[in-house]
């Protein structure tokens, strides 16, 4: 026992005061008292002004019914210094079953409590940080909408907040690494397409490899898939009870090009390219065009195809 | 949207509690349109004075009202009420955040107004008749509750 690196000490209840009768190399250390401030004494000299007397309380009544008791404490050392004690104590007995001595080991954990600390620190900020985003979101539709509602003109509204939503849903995605603001291409598009998605079953499949994205990906890729997925819903395999959709991704050209596939099936068939393309895949095909990306098309009887090719870093 | 939502919503007081007021009055203005009556509380003890004046019909809460806190106590009168209401949330997406130890459906923000009187019509309606109320008729989106 004198030589484990675990500090640890005996106290002698039958003595005034419950003081401690031994102590071992590795308490000294931790604590910073020599032995002879140490031995003849209460284990009080270890508390301070930000000690919590919860927790005290836990340990005078584990003496007292002479139990087993962990608890973590905070202590200071003789310089001052506090350290987190993960305090493990409890009774041993004589022969006869009489209390002999109480053991208390002392496990310095401040690093645990540190960590346990910042975890907490990120998660409150990635809260606040979701809450402010989506409130955001949710605003400048509101303010879209009142406009809109003045000019008399709701149709345009509901064009401009069905895509501001459309990215406001993807940025959730972008919480989980909230100080990269790299989102998973998955989440994105599980994001963006769910409201698209019925109920019942599987009408829109994900399959790709695991993808980070850059914040700028994230907003192309959500007004895409916004764009598609609404084009399906008037027009395609989402507009009836039966088509689906298979969405797909790959890295191609060694990694540099991101390549996404959005293939319906099922839906109504088509004669051929449409004489007039909508304005939604206008839009996207500038954004794509802006962002050094393409998109194809192929008009087939199965229903509408996509090929997107969007550049991606490659400093991984 | 349903054509029978717009009914149920008519004449039922439903309150808003919500803490950004440009949110609240887009609400208040589209669940006017479905012929409903908005009480607007900004804070809970506002939303409950609007509950002690008279009963309301459903509310739409937000989560995490800033300094005023969260809507926990308001949901909590709702339940034991038999009130239902939906939860408004920017909240994270996750398990144990607060928004999901709630027994009422999610709508993350941002949602449309829509999406949000759809579901207080489902909620209503589901009051009289059974759950399945949602048809299989085109019209995306499809309102869904949180799945998380």
């Amino acid at each position: 026992m004198a030589q484990t690196r675990m500090a640890v000490c005996l106290t002698d209840p039958s003595k005034p005061d419950n003081p401690i009768v031994f102590a071992n190399r590795a308490f000294y250390r931790l604590t910073g008292y020599p032995p002879e401030e140490v031995l003849g004494h209460n284990c009080r000299f270890l508390q301070g002004p930000e000690t919590d007397p919860a927790s005290l309380e836990r340990i005078r009544e584990a003496l007292r019914e002479e139990e087993v008791c962990v608890t973590e404490i905070l202590n200071y050392r003789k310089d001052g210094s506090p350290f987190w004690n993960a305090l493990h104590l409890g009774p041993i007995y004589n022969e006869d079953s009489s209390i002999r001595y109480f053991f208390g080991s002392q496990w310095n954990v401040t690093e645990v409590h540190a960590a346990r600390a910042a975890e907490q620190h990120a998660l409150m900020l990635r809260r606040e940080l979701s809450h402010r985003v989506k409130n955001m979101f949710s605003v400048i539709s509101g303010i879209v909408t009142l406009t809109a509602r003045h000019e008399k003109a709701s149709w345009v509204a509901n064009k401009i907040n069905e895509r501001v939503r459309a990215l406001g849903r993807a940025y959730e995605a972008t919480l989980h690494e909230p100080d990269e603001g790299r989102a998973s291409l998955r989440d994105v598009a599980r994001l963006v397409l769910d409201p698209y998605a019925p109920r019942d079953g599987d009408r829109i499949s994900l399959d790709g490899p695991s993808i980070e994205l850059d914040p700028n990906v994230v907003s192309v890729l959500a007004i895409a898939l916004h764009e598609l997925a609404t084009n399906a819903s008037k027009y395609g395999a989402l507009s009836g009870s039966d088509g689906q959709v298979r969405v797909g991704w790959h890295r191609v050209e060694g990694g540099r090009i991101m390549e996404f596939i959005w293939r319906e099936e099922g839906g109504p068939a088509l004669a051929g390219p449409p004489r007039k393309t909508g304005m939604g895949l206008e839009i996207m095909a500038s954004l794509l065009a802006g962002s050094k990306g393409s998109i194809e098309y192929g008009w087939h009887a199965h229903g509408l195809t996509a090929a997107l090719r969007l550049p991606m870093a490659t400093d991984e | 949207m349903a054509p029978n939502v717009e009914n149920i919503l008519a004449g039922r007081r439903i309150l808003v509690l919500e803490d950004e007021v440009i949110i609240a009055l887009e609400l208040q203005l589209s669940f006017a349109d479905a012929g409903a009556q908005v009480e607007i509380a900004q804070t809970v003890e506002i939303a409950l004075e609007v509950l002690s004046e008279a009963p309301v019909d459903a509310a739409v809460l937000d989560v995490n009202l800033g300094h005023s806190g969260t809507c926990a106590e308001v949901a909590t009168l709702l339940l034991e009420r038999g009130v239902p209401f939906i939860l408004h949330s920017g909240d994270l997406v996750r398990h144990g955040e607060l928004v999901h130890t709630i027994n009422a459906p999610v709508i993350p923000k941002p949602a449309a107004p829509q999406e949000l009187i759809a579901e207080i019509g489902r909620l209503l309606a589901g009051a009289t008749a059974d759950d399945e109320g949602r048809d299989g008729a085109a019209g995306p989106p499809v309102i869904r509750r949180n799945r998380h």
